[in-house]
């Protein structure tokens, strides 16, 4: 009789302990972000990143219509990755995905993402031209701010804080309700300003960011990139200008009442879908010439982080050693 | 098999230590008479063997021709033993939405097919055609792209699950059956070794995901 209530109590123990380990919104958003990190490693080991190509690909055609400052260390960053492709893209992709690997496991969660967000505002400005925002050309659809830069805000927004059942979504938790409304505010409305600006409101602006993304890719998302491309061909003022209202909309809607937050988020996740099927392709991953996904996960993942959520009041966001 | 000849090296190697450390889990468990899941060890073992195969055309494991159509059969088997133990779960267990665990060995298994049967994926002639590198493989003939898509996100998906719950892992010890939080019969069972089964799991996961990534070439 002891012996079955020592392993009833053993069993309820473990099951205890177990609990512990389950899983809340927060967890799922820092999983969801493990995963793209890891992804990303898995494209970087590609052939193609292991040659000279890549360099020149991804860092040396960069710079251009930057202040020379911005231009010259990009270039600096090219002569050096051109020099040994193969030793470089091997610590490349091995860091992304022990990235991805870090964020997954609980205790190394919080090193992991400070060490993201330094390697993602690194390859921001030296791979991603920091998204293209100083020289004139960015939009939504071509990755606009710079997905890598939106790794590094998630990693921001996700951080692992002690429980405050008062946030009305994650991403309120380590920054406070009011800087995450701001973050999302400067996000959307600075997507929204981006379409505005003289280079996207040409007649051909959004056909010739998205022309030619879906080449190579299913044959689905081809007939969709194309499809989206014909229709804007000479019309690129009047989607930009539209694309710009649904961003500011998307925005702005973040300052309505709390009821409104479930449908403004719902506005982004459709808005980032349509980013990143239409305008981005999947991530054009097909072809072995893509490093990562693109921004739209980035933007979904990010507009998941304010959903708002009931408090789980049994969350543990990492492991403690024992 | 794609990608740097030195890379496939290592990954291959490390399928081998994979499925041996199975064929030991399923050797220790008999002599010692601690619980493990056989029908995983198993799928691990193959896994294993005809993975190291893709990846290292000189073991000759899967070569052109006739031994990959044998190894495809041999993966259809396991798929529909897989699939049949899955729909024995969703019986056993209705209302349970991940089925038990099952599920990813049968999504694995798929995905062996699929890169089994995809042009070029088990076919060692291809290999050398660049210095330094393996052979091209399913190339711009890359059947079907959304699949392909599809089983990556999964292996990624899945790994990391994995890599989460291995803390839950370690106290219920149950292998992968504590990822998706139904124990059903397992319940109570400690299998032997229950992390480092679930560590070969997250590995076979990876290593797929990038032989996967590989073919999106």
């Amino acid at each position: 009789m002891t012996q079955v209530a020592t392993i009833v109590t053993q069993r309820e123990l473990a099951a205890e302990r177990a609990h512990r380990f389950s899983t809340d919104w927060r967890r799922w958003l820092q999983l969801g972000l493990a995963a793209i990190w890891v992804f990303d490693g898995l494209l970087q080991y590609q052939t193609f990143m292991f040659t000279k190509g890549f360099a020149q690909m991804f860092i040396g055609v960069h710079g251009g219509g930057n202040p020379g400052w911005v231009s010259d260390s990009i270039h600096w960053a090219w002569t050096i990755v051109e020099t040994n492709p193969l030793l470089y893209n091997a610590g490349f992709a091995t860091l992304q995905l022990a990235l991805g690997l870090a964020i997954a496991w609980r205790r190394s969660l919080k090193a992991a993402l400070v060490v993201s967000i330094i390697w993602s505002l690194l390859v921001w400005w030296f791979a991603e031209d920091l998204g293209g925002l100083l020289s004139g050309g960015a939009n939504a659809l071509s990755g606009a701010p710079g997905a890598v830069l939106l790794y590094a805000v998630l990693a921001v927004l996700l951080w692992p804080t002690p429980h405050e059942g008062d946030r009305l979504f994650v991403a309120a938790r380590p920054i406070g309700t009011i800087a995450a409304k701001i973050v999302w505010l400067v996000l959307w409305l600075g997507l929204a300003a981006l379409n505005l600006l003289p280079a996207n409101l040409t007649p051909n602006a959004v056909h010739d960011t998205v022309a030619g993304m879906g080449d190579g890719q299913p044959a689905w998302v081809t007939a969709l990139v194309d499809g989206f491309a014909n229709l804007t061909a000479h019309h690129g003022a009047a989607y930009s200008i539209a694309g710009a209202i649904i961003m500011a909309l998307v925005g702005l809607g973040m300052l309505l009442p709390a009821r409104w937050t479930r449908i403004t988020v719902i506005a982004a996740l459709i808005v980032s879908a349509f980013i990143w099927v239409v305008g981005q392709a999947l991530g054009a991953v097909v072809g072995g010439q893509s490093t990562d996904v693109n921004s739209g996960p980035l933007l979904a993942l990010i507009a998941l982080a304010y959903w708002p959520s009931t408090p789980n009041t049994h969350e543990t966001p990492t492991e403690k050693p024992a | 098999m794609i990608g740097p000849t030195w890379l496939a090296a290592i990954l291959g190697i490390i399928m081998i230590a994979a499925a041996i450390s199975a064929i030991a889990r399923v050797i220790i468990a008999a002599r010692t008479h601690t619980a493990t899941d056989y029908e995983v060890d198993g799928h691990n073992v193959l896994m294993g063997i005809a993975m190291a195969g893709m990846l290292i055309p000189g073991l000759l494991i899967v070569t052109a021709g006739a031994s990959t159509v044998a190894w495809i059969v041999v993966w259809v088997i396991v798929t529909v033993w897989f699939a049949i133990s899955v729909i024995r779960d969703a019986v056993r267990h209705p209302g349970d939405r991940f089925t038990g665990h099952h599920l990813p060995h049968l999504v694995m298994s798929g995905a062996m097919v699929y890169m089994l049967a995809a042009p070029g994926m088990g076919d060692s002639s291809m290999s050398g055609s660049m210095p330094g590198m393996s052979a091209m493989g399913a190339g711009s003939s890359l059947p079907l792209p959304t699949l392909d898509y599809a089983f990556v996100i999964f292996m990624i998906g899945y790994a990391v699950l994995v890599i989460d719950r291995l803390p839950k892992i370690a106290i219920v010890g149950s292998g992968d059956v504590a990822v998706f939080g139904h124990l059903g019969s397992a319940a109570g069972t400690r299998i032997l070794a229950p992390r480092g089964a679930a560590l070969t799991n997250i590995v076979m996961a990876i290593t797929m995901g990038y032989m996967l990534t590989m073919m999106f070439v």
